[in-house]
Order: C-alpha cells, then structure tokens, then sequence
C-alpha cells in the first residue's frame, strides 16, 4: 500500500474506526509510562531552581500542558481547512474530537501558571500579552465546543466551528511570540528552535513529559473520534455492524 | 531531592506546586472519564438508530 492509499483510506470512517483501537490502547500504556517517568525525575531527581527553589517545579505540568494548548488548536485549524476544501468527514471528527481536549490543557495552563505566578511575581494574575492572549484561546476553544454542538444539523454546526478555528488560528502565533513582541511579565521562550538555555538535569524530564502529554492527546483523540463518527454516522451499515446489539 | 520532608514541603512551595499537579491530575482524569461518556452515548445512539430501522420496516 502506498502512503497516498494509506492517506486514502485513513479518510474512510469505517477503516478509520477499526484500525485506530490498538494504536489508541498502545498511546495510552505509552503515555502513562512516560508521564510517570516524567514526574519521577521533575519532582524527584530535577535539583532545585537557584531562583526559584522547588517552585519551578510546577513546569513540569504547566510548560507540557500550554504547549500541547497551541498544537491541538493547530490540529483544529488544519483539519478544519481539510474538511472545509475537501469535505473529508473525518476532518470534521478529529476537531470535533479535540476540541474539548484542547480546552483542558488550556485550563490546566492557566491554572497551574497562576499558582506559579503566586510565589514568583507575587500575583495570580496580570493583564500581560502572553497570559491575556491565552485566556483569549481558552474562549475560542469554548467557542469552537459550543459552536460545533449548537445546531440540529450537525453538518452546520462541524462549519461554523471549522470557520471559528480557522478565524481563531491567528491567536497561536501571538500566544507563542508575545514574550518576544512585547515587555511582558512571563519569562522569555526557554526553547530557541533545538536548544534550551534549560540545564540538561532539568531538561529531560521536561522533554518527557512533553512527549507523554502528546500520547496522552493521541490516546483520547482517538477515543473521541470514534465516538464522534459513531454519532455522526449511527444509521450507516458499518457503524451498525460495529455496535451489536 | 535530599528527603521526604523536603519532598512534601517542596521547600517553602508546596503550597503551590501540589495543587498544580493535582489539578492537572483531575483535568486529565476527567477527560478519560468524558471520553467514556461520549463512547456510551454514540453506542446509544447507534442502537436507538437501529431500533428506529427495524420498526420502520415492520
């Protein structure tokens, strides 16, 4: 098989369906080992900040959690462009699908940033760019969830919240360059393309985590997304054999 | 880390630090949990749209 049939294929519910439950089940045992690792050596072996003592250690959640908040608007976005231009139905699952998952990371940054906050810069909360433009992307995820499930006809409700995401897109970029773009209280990007001014032992664990929270997005996008193909497409011969009585 | 005490207390941030990891904690429990909800409801639906089929036809 080609990887243009493989693509191919991969668009057609039904094969989606089958083939996606034991990728999602090995993304899931892969995830919870990683993050497990990950907290090991955030909370354990990572040495202490020479700032910011064991508070930095609240990193470990928040910097993977924020990350993965641009990229699954960024899978939204993407996929909201395929299924606008070349109506792929699955398209239309997979945001649908992660759009709930996208506003859980967003919340868990935001939260855990505040707590980080507290102690560092003496607040909870500033007006600041990079904060304010995420709290900004927290609402166009609300709004992509709400769109998507305000309409009797589900087909209008996969476009209007496909157009919200891709008009939403534009937050991404700014959430990501506002530490550069403007004065803010949040710290500068730690990441300059492949290097880290991070030191090696603080580093890892991070990268870990990271690693793990986007199997853990990869486990219960799959999930969701064959719940989501299910619903859309309950009446349809496959999804009839699929779910036996 | 040097001991469990300092583990617990986080120095002088356990205040903060644990309850960022237990919210991040829940938040990811709960999408598990979500992610079940939206299976059993499309399992439902799929059945309901069976049902409604078969009485169609009889």
């Amino acid at each position: 098989m080609t990887v243009k049939t493989f693509f191919h294929r991969l668009g057609s519910p039904p094969y989606f369906y089958r083939i996606s439950k034991p990728w999602g089940r090995a993304f899931a045992w892969i995830s919870l080992i990683l993050i497990l690792v990950g907290l090991y050596g955030g909370l354990w072996l990572a040495p202490p900040d020479y700032q910011q003592g064991n508070g930095f250690r609240i990193m470990y959640v928040h910097v993977p959690s924020a990350w993965m908040s641009l990229f699954v608007f960024m899978v939204i976005a993407v996929c909201s462009f395929i299924a606008l231009v070349w109506r792929m139905r699955l398209s239309y699952a997979v945001a649908a699908a992660s759009a709930p998952l996208g506003a859980a990371f967003t919340a868990v940054a935001l939260v855990t940033g505040s707590l980080w906050g507290k102690p560092m810069w003496g607040t909870y909360w500033v007006w600041d760019a990079r904060l304010t433009s995420e709290l900004i992307l927290f609402f166009l995820y609300l709004g992509v969830i709400t769109l998507n499930r305000s309409f009797e006809d589900q087909k209008t409700g996969d476009k209007a919240a496909a157009i919200l995401a891709l008009v939403g897109a534009i937050d991404v970029p700014i959430v990501h360059y506002s530490v550069d773009w403007w004065q803010t209280l949040h710290q500068g990007s730690s990441f300059k393309g492949l290097t880290s001014e991070i030191a090696p032992s603080m580093l890892w664990p991070l990268l870990v985590m990271m690693t793990g929270f986007m199997f853990y997005y990869g486990w219960l996008v799959l999930w969701r997304t064959r719940s989501e193909l299910l619903l859309r497409e309950s009446d349809r011969d496959w999804a009839q054999q699929e779910i036996r009585p | 880390m040097t001991s469990w005490h300092e583990f617990v207390t986080m120095g002088r941030f356990g205040f903060y630090v644990w309850p960022a990891f237990g919210f991040g904690l829940v938040v990811m429990l709960l999408n598990i949990y979500w992610a079940h909800l939206r299976e059993k409801a499309a399992h439902r639906e799929v059945r309901e749209s069976r049902s409604t089929e078969e009485e169609s036809r009889s």
